[in-house]
């Protein structure tokens, strides 16, 4: 790092920060009040995933090691791994209605959370600790709910090639519906008071501002490049499952400053709340009764999978995404041994984000650097794989 | 502003659970797997044995976990080798080695249910004694949290703790940043090369008596991630280095991928009243 500032100074952060954090080094070249550079290092939580994932002795091993990569996008990611894999298995146009619904509620219900609890830290890192704490009880409500109908609060073991894992029925899943409203309808009333709160937004306004050049050049993804007004997503410009059938309104704003950020995660709300009820819609008009026609279990796959290859439905690699709270999730399988992939790769949308991040914080003040980092909601993990 | 929240916040009233005064669990709450060996197929000793099943009559739920919590020659020899099989002692599950996954509840749903999701926060600590398991920290306890190799989802859940359902605060206990306050160490993630030395020198800036809990089943054994490579992720449970640890400390293994927030917090309120014996 150079020094570019009379009384410049350089100290690290981490691996091991405060509170309860992942490990990641952050080298600060300062002024104490201004923030002049930024070098991050990763790597020390490296899991070599690719070779565990090689290692698993089936599909089902695989698929949990996936949803462990980034556990808050375990939902999101083992779905773009099923599709992949779907791709590559030849079953991809074979998946039913009801269960492309289904797992586009789920993915949706992870949407939600995810941004939830990162209002919760965004309002913290603003020393508004009262709203925060209630964002923070409802993201714990829906974990509830997860586990009350899912028996997982990170929305684990669900996914599964051509098939659900869990029983459900329709009353569920208009129970699960009928909470999150609810749910929605309480965070909403916390975002209008929060918006009037002065102190909050004025510190998040003008923090961390990114350009829409910037932002390009950087190949920023979901709501990082939604708030500089770059609206991709994958969900609409090239839709999957029964996305297309939707019509979604656009998440984008122009100001790519923290208070951007945080009104995107709010809009998103509103529009997966509206994705949700329209799968509930269309789930009651394909006459879903429970999950019992998709439940998979070994044999049933193994059968589908064999009869696949015997019509030489397969092919050589499988290609899947799912647009998550954060962006996008690319999945890419290949070389099947007829038990699992022997190489998969996942992208997660933070590599791209964190570069553009340590790029944005310069010349940022050194007391921002919470929100800012809070606003861009970065999984470590998913990165340090 | 400031009276405006504060007002709101004490319109929301208080929603913080009174666990540990009362096991006010939530609807759905699970945080065991249990088996029953009466449901078991073995254990009625019906027809249909194999060689390959090693005179087992099922071992759907052990061939499905991926990471082998579950051994059913443990609990039934083979000895008898007549169709009906024979209990030994211990337990079929291996709950540190259990990420929680649901894969042999799902299985065993459609063969017997005799493997159900439970609600037990009992504990399944080390075989070591450690130096004082007593009551040892007078008022507040303290956790300093090391990362080591995790998803994330751990952490998440340990913020959880923070939220006014569990609000930790209200038991006297904090989440400190320095090492040096700390009470406990608070363990995630898989044990990577990487953070083996940052491990020991923020354990070292921890006064004794102090407790070492090893939270979710990646500081177990490594979890999902276990694999066979150099270096793999292996966890601390049965790792060399920790041995002189375990004589020294007190260290507490807490199972599942990731514990739920009662998991954690029956295991901190137990180091804080020193009901560890
Ligand atoms: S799957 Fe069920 S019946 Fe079969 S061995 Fe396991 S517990 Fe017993
Ligand atoms: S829940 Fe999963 S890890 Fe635990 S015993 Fe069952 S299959 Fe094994
Ligand atoms: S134990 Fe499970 S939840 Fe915890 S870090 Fe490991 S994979 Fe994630």
């Amino acid at each position: 790092m150079q020094k570019r500032f009379l009384g410049d100074y350089e100290f690290i952060w981490g691996p091991v920060r405060k509170g309860v954090s992942e490990s990641i080094l952050y080298e600060f070249l300062s002024s104490g009040e201004e923030l002049h550079d930024l070098n991050i290092t990763f790597g020390y939580k490296k899991r070599n995933t690719k070779s565990v994932l090689a290692e698993k002795s089936n599909l089902y091993e695989q698929i949990q090691t996936v949803e462990r990569i980034s556990g808050l996008h375990a939902f999101s990611a083992s779905l773009s791994y099923c599709l992949s894999a779907e791709d590559l298995l030849g079953l991809k146009g074979k998946i039913h209605e009801n269960l492309q619904l289904l797992r586009m509620f789920f993915a949706e219900a992870e949407r939600l959370r995810n941004h939830i609890e990162n209002l919760s830290e965004i309002t913290e890192a603003t020393y508004i600790q009262v709203p925060s704490a209630l964002y923070g009880y409802y993201a714990e409500m829906l974990k509830q709910l997860f586990l009350k109908f899912l028996n997982s609060r990170y929305l684990m073991g669900i996914n599964t090639i051509s098939g659900f894992m869990k029983k459900l029925s329709l009353d569920d899943v208009k129970f699960i519906l009928g909470s999150i409203k609810s749910i929605v309808c309480d965070v909403k009333e916390i975002i209008r008071k929060n918006i009037e709160t002065k102190s909050h937004i004025d510190r998040l306004k003008t923090t961390g501002k990114i350009d829409m050049k910037a932002a390009k050049q950087f190949c920023s993804k979901g709501v990082v490049a939604k708030s500089a007004g770059i609206d991709i997503d994958l969900r609409k410009t090239k839709p999957y499952l029964l996305y297309g059938g939707i019509k979604l309104k656009n998440v984008e704003l122009h100001d790519g400053d923290g208070f951007s950020r945080y009104m995107v995660r709010i809009e998103e709300i509103t529009q997966s709340l509206c994705i949700l009820e329209y799968c509930m819609e269309m789930l009651k008009k394909n006459k879903f009764d429970n999950t019992s026609n998709y439940l998979m279990n070994r044999r049933d796959l193994d059968k589908i999978i064999m009869d696949s290859m015997k019509k030489g439905n397969t092919r050589k690699h499988g290609f899947g995404y799912v647009e998550s709270s954060e962006g996008p999730i690319f999945c890419y399988v290949k070389d099947f041994d007829g038990h699992i992939f022997k190489k998969i790769n996942l992208r997660y949308p933070f590599e791209s984000n964190y570069k553009l991040f340590t790029h944005g914080v310069k010349n940022t003040m050194m007391m921002d650097f919470n929100i800012n980092e809070a606003t861009y909601n970065f999984s470590v993990a998913a990165v340090d794989k | 502003m400031a009276f405006f929240w504060t007002y709101n916040g004490l319109k929301f009233g208080i929603k913080s659970v009174k666990f540990p005064k009362e096991n006010d669990f939530y609807d759905g709450f699970i945080s065991s797997i249990n088996f029953d060996e009466n449901k078991c197929l073995n254990s009625k000793g019906l027809a249909n044995l194999s060689e390959k099943n090693g005179d087992l009559t099922c071992i759907e739920c052990e061939s499905v976990c991926p990471t082998g919590a579950i051994s059913l020659h443990d609990i039934y020899s083979n000895s008898s080798g007549k169709g009906k099989a024979s209990r030994k002692s211990g337990g079929a599950l291996d709950t540190n080695r259990c990420i929680f996954c649901g894969l042999c509840v799902d299985t065993c749903s459609d063969i017997a249910s005799a493997i159900n999701y439970g609600k037990d926060l009992n504990l399944y600590t080390p075989p070591f004694p450690g130096n004082d398991r007593g009551k040892i920290f007078k008022r507040s306890l303290f956790v300093k949290h090391i990362d080591t190799g995790s998803c994330g989802a751990c952490e998440s859940e340990i913020n959880a703790l923070s939220n006014p359902y569990y609000n930790i605060h209200r038991l006297g206990i904090f989440i400190t940043p320095s090492p040096r306050f700390a009470d406990v160490l608070l363990v995630t993630g898989t044990y990577t090369k990487e953070m083996s030395d940052i491990f020991f020198n923020v354990l070292e800036n921890i006064p004794r008596p102090r407790y070492i809990v090893l939270m979710g089943s990646c500081s177990l054994f490594g979890g999902i991630f276990k694999n066979g490579l150099k270096d793999g992720n292996d966890g601390l449970l049965f790792n060399d280095k920790m041995k002189k640890l375990f004589k020294e400390d007190n260290v507490v293994a807490l199972p599942h991928c990731p514990p739920n927030p009662f998991e954690i917090l029956n295991v901190l309120l137990l180091i804080k009243k020193g009901d560890f014996k």
